[in-house]
């Protein structure tokens, strides 16, 4: 088994990858799955179990404070906010979904490659993720936000942007712990080509590390993307993205916190539900962890 | 040592330049022409066009590039556009203010974060444990900008008890140091606990207490030296995040630093002060992750001759 | 109970005393102010030379160091500064001013008319690449006919020409200084005229000016020992700091939290009137928008008084025309009353029974996009679906100012404060034909012969009667037409400690401190 973090271990051919007893026996990983499935259930039924729709103003009931009529209150033109949060989670969702695998879809053949061939390829590939990865990450996004213009789809390629290095590096790391081991040898002497080698054995016991980054990925997109909507780089309004509805309600935080505090409150433990769930996931997947 | 250090120094020079190169091209594809933004309203062409050639702005890219990058290895940054100052000097305004942010941000991150994970691994799977990492947990999972403004919604606006802004003398560093230092203090306390669990479980540390060596001397001494390399790193790695998360911070605390400045440096197109920012913040996270590196090599010699 | 009745008594009296002594004190000392007032704005100053500035703020800080020949009081009432007297030819081509004998520079020396001349020359002088060059360009030759009058003749008739001289671009700066170039004098405002002196300006940090102690008018000396500027770009860091003191002024206040500001003991809230017009420019010459009746629609179907009351909460008057009432020669123009029905109706009228999309530009402020989102909404409900397109400053600029504008651009959200006060300045940079972009700022592209003509006659006269009736015929014409959906005009907003008087937003939106004096 490959441990995700460091990338040491031993390559085994078959192997149980999921022990989903271990998993149970994680509370916080079951809290995280739990959450995942509430965000995925959200964002399905959501606009249709939503009280009022999101974006219809009522000028005589600005700002109100949560009631019953308004579980979670109302923002500044009387729009509810429990309705904008219950139709934006599926744009907060994409948004993480879209931007974490598309970063391991197009970082992990790099990852794989510079790791299997090495040499130069592996220097100059490298060399272009260490400059990529030493600009800190909101700056980069920033930048490229500044170039293509605000709006939900340049944050999710901003996203990408910083999440192919830091899967190709991972990946690699992974990789090359087990790139000359027997299994792999054995496969090579036995005349597989450099593409079977790749993505059936070596790919195969990769996964674990993947589907680990994959969610923290899943996390860090969200965080990236809400603080890009806070920023004004994120979704335009009346789009009810969460982010976005933080920037919009930043204005009253002293006269209506309602505004901020609610929005606020689902990024948050979207992003925690994949943090734990990441966390379970790596537990899970690496012995030396298990104590 | 030394070779590895020349080594390592050198392998950074292609990476700052690929950087600035990186900065420069940025800048410049960012849509908006300084020249309009500095004319201002009601300006002639004429004034635009003028201002333009002031400042290079007509010449071909590689030709601004170039003359970039000989003035900055003179140590010339060029002049700000607009108000003309010199950008050294404007950058030189804001700089304490974010290093004394990131800091104490670090400083609080550490401390705690380092004492946490210590004290979660020695009482591993107690209660105690449990409750720092869920905490830890909760602490990544927290945007910086939204801990920020509930904070202000809280001690500021609520309670009058601590100010939200740059200004009031010491105290005005309390909530936006919790603010920047939380997410940090929660990595470090997560992998503090990871890496000091081997180690404590270690047939070294199991054999130390075989023989008899008082505990807190196998904590501190033995099992905490051996777990440093991970947590080195994971402090290098926050001190480059903490660079980035102090712009939403500064921007939530009205800070005076480096972070607010770039925003307003890119809103008004101020492409020298933008571009020696940019090079700026990476040649910290470079220098940054040099010092990880060595200080990873001083406590693991082995690393140093690979 | 008792004891601690006993020590608020205690407490009381010892207060009193205290308060008693330094009264005492404070009034045997005489004369020299010592008080220092630190404001806290919404940014820093851009250049503080009036010649190269664009800004409010800026203006705001050269108020107390700058005089011009006339200029504008707290009340935005022409009032003579350097100059005492003047005569506007009847032709309109030349403008003559008698200066005051005792105008005195800051280092003491006469202002003269060959100063005066020296001044303008510079201002005039292309080579100097200053912004508000343009604004003075109809000047064509400045002739000393004294040594304390001067005269200013133009290349054409200009009736705002007195009020152009009481813009705040029109200053008087010692030509002994000038010299040093536009760079040194951005950063270091030396060589003025005013009750106050400039001291430094640490970028970013503050400004900090103190007094003349060569005034030349005591009849409006300063009260006070120095001016400190903070830039506090945040509104709820500028309202801790007035609540703590560390303020004694702070502007602009918003307005959602003129309410929980006004409830703090020991803080003065205050509201005025202002000259700003905030509208929805329509592009007259594209699509859906060419039709006047589809523009006059799009006024039914916004509330503006809802908008007033929601998005400014209240802090704001009606617009009635596309000059302001606090301008010169503005008029009641007419009324566009809510009416979502009847905007339904014309739009089917033009042709749009089921309306039609089109995108409204804005900038990036929480101001703006609510503004805009507003708008949005309200023209949503007769059919008409509005995109809203936040840009920052600086590529709505470019966006704004390119020669293909005029096919790109279909709605902006902004506003006009017409620096000048007059109607010749609130109306021809924003609906005359020459003022297409990216010359000035008609972004409503709006070409309408009759109304140029019209804004001619107001410019070709300087007698107040015909101005008079040539922009009230021009501003019925431009109500009619529509090219904006006329929104209303703003209130300015401030606040200062109770004990600190004399503060004023003029209606311009220049926030005037030199007036400050602290009980």
């Amino acid at each position: 088994m490959i441990s995700p973090k460091t990338g040491e271990g031993s390559l085994e051919p078959r192997q149980a990858l999921v022990d989903v007893r271990l998993f149970l026996q994680r509370r916080s990983a079951v809290f995280g799955a739990l959450i995942m499935l509430v965000m995925i259930l959200i964002s399905i039924f959501g606009p249709l179990i939503a009280p009022f729709s999101p974006s219809a103003p009522d000028y005589s009931h600005i700002l109100a404070a949560p009631s019953l009529h308004h579980l979670m209150g109302t923002d500044e033109f009387g729009r509810d906010i429990l309705s904008r949060i219950l139709n934006g989670a599926r744009l907060t969702l994409a948004v993480g979904f879209i931007g974490a695998f598309a970063s391991a879809l197009l970082g992990t053949p790099i990852g794989l490659a510079t790791a299997y061939f090495g040499g130069w390829l592996d220097d100059i590939v490298m060399r272009v993720v260490d400059v990529v990865l030493a600009f800190p990450g909101i700056l980069l996004a920033i930048g490229v936000i500044a170039i293509l213009g605000p709006g939900l789809q340049n944050v999710i390629i901003t996203i990408i942007v910083f999440g192919v290095p830091m899967f190709a590096r991972i990946v690699r790391g992974s990789a090359l712990g087990i790139k000359n081991l027997e299994y792999i040898e054995a496969a090579k002497a036995g005349g597989a080509t450099t593409g079977r080698i790749l993505f059936q054995h070596m790919l195969r016991n990769l996964v674990g590390p993947i589907t680990v980054q994959l969610t923290l990925q899943m996390a860090q997109a969200i965080l990236v993307a809400s603080s890009l909507g806070f920023l004004g780089f994120g979704a335009q309004p009346p789009t009810p993205e969460w982010g976005a509805m933080l920037a919009e309600g930043r204005m009253f935080l002293t006269i209506a916190p309602w505004v901020d505090i609610f929005p606020g409150v689902c990024i948050f433990l979207a992003v925690l539900g994949f943090n734990m769930l990441g966390d379970g996931l790596n537990d899970m997947l690496d012995p030396r962890l298990r104590r | 040592m030394a070779s590895y250090l020349v080594r390592r120094v050198l392998q950074i020079i292609p990476t700052i330049i690929g950087v600035s190169i990186l900065a420069f091209l940025f800048i410049h594809a960012i849509p908006g022409n300084p020249a309009i933004v500095m004319a201002g309203p009601n300006a002639s062409t004429q004034t635009i066009h003028n201002l333009s050639v002031q400042f290079g702005l007509d010449r071909p890219l590689i030709e601004q590039y170039w003359y970039f990058l000989v003035n900055a290895v003179h140590g010339q940054f060029g002049t700000s556009f607009g108000d003309g100052q010199p950008v050294t000097k404007i950058i030189g305004y804001h700089f304490m203010p974010t290093v004394e942010l990131a800091f104490f941000g670090l400083g609080l991150a550490v401390v705690i974060g380092v004492g946490a994970g210590i004290i979660s691994a020695v009482r591993r799977n107690s209660t105690l444990d449990y409750t720092v990492m869920t905490l830890s947990m909760m602490g990544v999972s927290f945007p910086a900008f939204w801990l920020a403004m509930m904070l202000i919604a809280l001690f500021a606006v609520r309670l009058h008890a601590l100010p939200s802004g740059g200004d009031a003398g010491w105290t005005s560093f309390i909530l936006p140091v919790i603010s920047l230092g939380t997410s940090g203090a929660a990595s470090i306390a997560r992998f503090t606990r990871q890496s000091m669990v081997t180690t404590l479980t270690s047939d070294y540390v199991r054999t130390g207490r075989a023989k008899g060596v008082r505990e807190s001397a196998l904590i501190l001494k033995h099992a905490f030296k051996n777990a440093l390399g991970p947590i080195i790193t994971i402090i290098g790695i926050q001190f480059g995040f903490l660079l980035g998360g102090a712009v939403v911070v500064e921007v939530v605390y009205a800070w005076p630093g480096l972070g607010n400045l770039l925003i307003t440096s890119v809103e008004s197109r101020n492409y020298p002060v933008i571009q020696t920012l940019l090079l700026l913040f990476s040649l910290e996270f470079i220098l940054a992750s040099l010092l990880v590196d060595i200080a990873y090599a001083i406590v693991n010699p082995r690393v140093r001759y690979d | 109970m008792q004891i601690r009745r006993f020590l608020g008594g205690l407490g009381g009296v010892l207060g009193s005393a205290a308060l008693l002594f330094t009264t005492m004190a404070g009034g045997a000392q005489a004369a020299a102010p010592t008080a220092n007032v630190t404001v806290a704005l919404s940014g820093d100053a851009v250049c503080l030379l009036p010649y190269n500035t664009n800004d409010n703020l800026s203006f705001g800080v050269e108020s107390n160091i700058y005089q011009g020949l006339v200029g504008y009081n707290a009340k935005m009432q022409l009032v003579g500064e350097l100059a005492k007297s003047w005569t506007v030819a009847a032709n309109a081509k030349s403008i003559t001013f008698n200066l005051n004998p005792a105008a005195r520079f800051s280092d003491g020396t006469k202002v003269t008319a060959q100063d005066v001349k020296e001044s303008f020359t510079f201002l005039l002088n292309p080579k100097n690449n200053l912004v508000r060059t343009a604004l003075y360009s109809v000047i064509s030759q400045i002739n000393v006919l004294g040594p304390e009058t001067v005269q200013f003749q133009l290349s054409k008739p200009f009736g705002a020409i007195l009020p152009t001289f009481a813009h705040p671009a029109g200053a008087v700066v010692e030509p002994s200084v000038l010299s040093k170039g536009v760079n040194y004098l951005c950063a270091n405002p030396v060589g003025g005229t005013g009750p106050f002196v400039f001291k430094d300006w640490v970028q970013g940090d503050h400004i900090t000016l103190v007094r003349n102690a060569n005034y030349w008018n005591p009849a409006n000396a300063a009260k006070i020992a120095s001016i400190t500027y903070k830039p506090v770009a945040d509104a709820s860091a500028r309202i801790a700091g007035l609540e703590t003191g560390q303020f004694q002024a702070i502007y602009p206040v918003p307005n959602e939290l003129v309410q929980s500001l006004k409830s703090q003991p020991g803080i003065n809230v205050q509201v005025g009137s202002s000259n700003a017009a905030w509208y929805v420019a329509m592009n007259t010459q594209q699509g859906p928008l060419k039709n006047v009746l589809v523009r006059q629609a799009l006024n039914y179907a916004v509330d503006k008084a809802t908008f007033i009351n929601v998005v400014w909460g209240g802090y704001g008057q009606p617009l009635n025309s596309p000059v302001p009432p606090a301008d010169a020669y503005a008029i009641n123009a007419g009324n566009y009353n809510y009416n979502p029905a009847k905007a339904k109706q014309l739009l089917a009228k033009a042709g749009y029974p089921h309306g039609f999309t089109t995108v409204l530009w804005v900038g990036n402020s929480t101001e703006s996009i609510y503004a805009a989102t507003f708008i949005q909404q309200q023209l949503a409900q007769v059919g008409v679906n509005v995109k809203v397109e936040p840009m920052d400053n600086a590529s709505l600029d470019s966006a704004i100012f390119t020669p293909t504008a005029v096919k790109t651009l279909r709605m902006n959200y902004t506003g006009w404060s017409a620096s000048t006060g007059d109607a010749d300045w609130a109306l021809r940079p924003l609906l005359a034909t020459s003022s297409w972009p990216p010359s000035l700022y008609n972004l409503a592209f709006f070409g309408n012969k009759q109304f140029d003509s019209l804004l001619q006659q107001g410019l070709n006269s300087g007698a107040p009667a015909v101005r008079a009736k040539a922009y009230a015929a021009a501003q019925k014409l431009a109500w009619q037409q529509a090219p904006w959906i006329f929104l209303g005009v703003s209130d300015n907003i401030w606040a200062t400690r109770s004990n600190v008087k004399g503060i004023v937003v003029r209606e311009d939106e220049v926030p005037l401190i030199y007036g400050a004096y602290v009980q």
